[in-house]
């Protein structure tokens, strides 16, 4: 827990000033999970606006669903310049978990096991890719 | 609601932009700024910025092939393929931006295809 307090920018760089202004990692990650609350829901606008497509709103909620991914690639964008990538990234897949949840609630479609296990599956390649960039990082040092 | 084939095979294809997009979009970060008062002096910091440019239309251009293979398929099976991003991503960087392929990364690869092929197996 002491380590999620610390903030992000220390395990790069050590000066403080940096370290005052930077965010601590367990406020940034609860704004990456806003975020990709943004983007899932845009990905529900997407399917609502692809099923009524020739229709008259479908145009607006397949827009407005641009807008929510835009404000969310912006926040994620700035907060990876600031934070560390690799702890935060694989907490941007939470969105594979958040999709499924919507898709039952919204459409009606099924959890199945299988499903479930290639999220699982998906989120932990996400994390190990993640570290082996860190990795590569600090080889190239 | 039963998931096209095509369906399928259009987001796996869509990936490829959605890949292409960050290498474009670090290509343009140098350069990038908001700054207005640097705009304003000069404007073409922001509207040449071929990188960024190439990067946000690779993202739109992807995007809308999602939106179309939305409407033949379920949102719980086509989603998850979108994840084959990551894989992309890090081909091209190792391909563009001449960063190394570790063993690490290629576990994380195989570990996020097998997850892929797991959700299109649950397809109807």
């Amino acid at each position: 827990m002491v380590y999620l307090l610390v903030p992000a920018q220390c395990f790069h760089i050590r000066d403080v000033k940096m370290a005052k202004k930077a965010i601590p990692v367990l406020v940034a990650m609860g704004i990456v999970v806003l975020c990709t609350l943004f983007t899932s829901s845009g990905k529900v606008l997407w399917k609502f606006g692809a099923m009524k497509w020739p229709l008259f709103p479908a145009i607006y909620l397949i827009f407005f669903g641009f807008v929510l991914h835009a404000i969310a690639a912006a926040v994620l964008i700035y907060l990876f310049k600031k934070g560390e990538v690799s702890i935060l990234f694989p907490v941007f897949a939470t969105n594979y978990i958040w999709v499924n949840i919507f898709a039952y609630i919204f459409f009606h479609e099924s959890f199945t096991t299988l499903k479930w296990a290639g999220v699982a599956c998906i989120i932990a390649g996400a994390i190990i890719l993640s570290r082996g960039a860190k990795q590569g990082r600090r080889r190239k040092r | 609601m039963n998931t096209a084939w095509f369906a399928v095979i259009l987001v796996a294809v869509s990936t490829i932009f959605s890949g292409l997009s960050p290498i474009f979009l670090k290509k343009g970060a140098k350069k990038f700024t908001l700054n207005p008062v640097k705009l304003w002096k000069k404007p073409s910091l922001l509207l040449k910025n071929w990188g960024v440019i190439t990067g946000i239309s690779c993202d739109i251009i992807s995007s809308i092939m999602n939106v179309i293979a939305l409407r033949f398929g379920e949102l719980s099976i086509l989603y998850p393929i979108n994840s084959l991003t990551y894989i992309s991503s890090c081909l091209f960087a190792t391909k563009f931006l001449k960063e190394k392929m570790t063993l690490l990364k290629w576990s994380g690869v195989l570990l996020i295809v097998i997850g892929v092929l797991l959700v299109t197996a649950g397809m109807k």
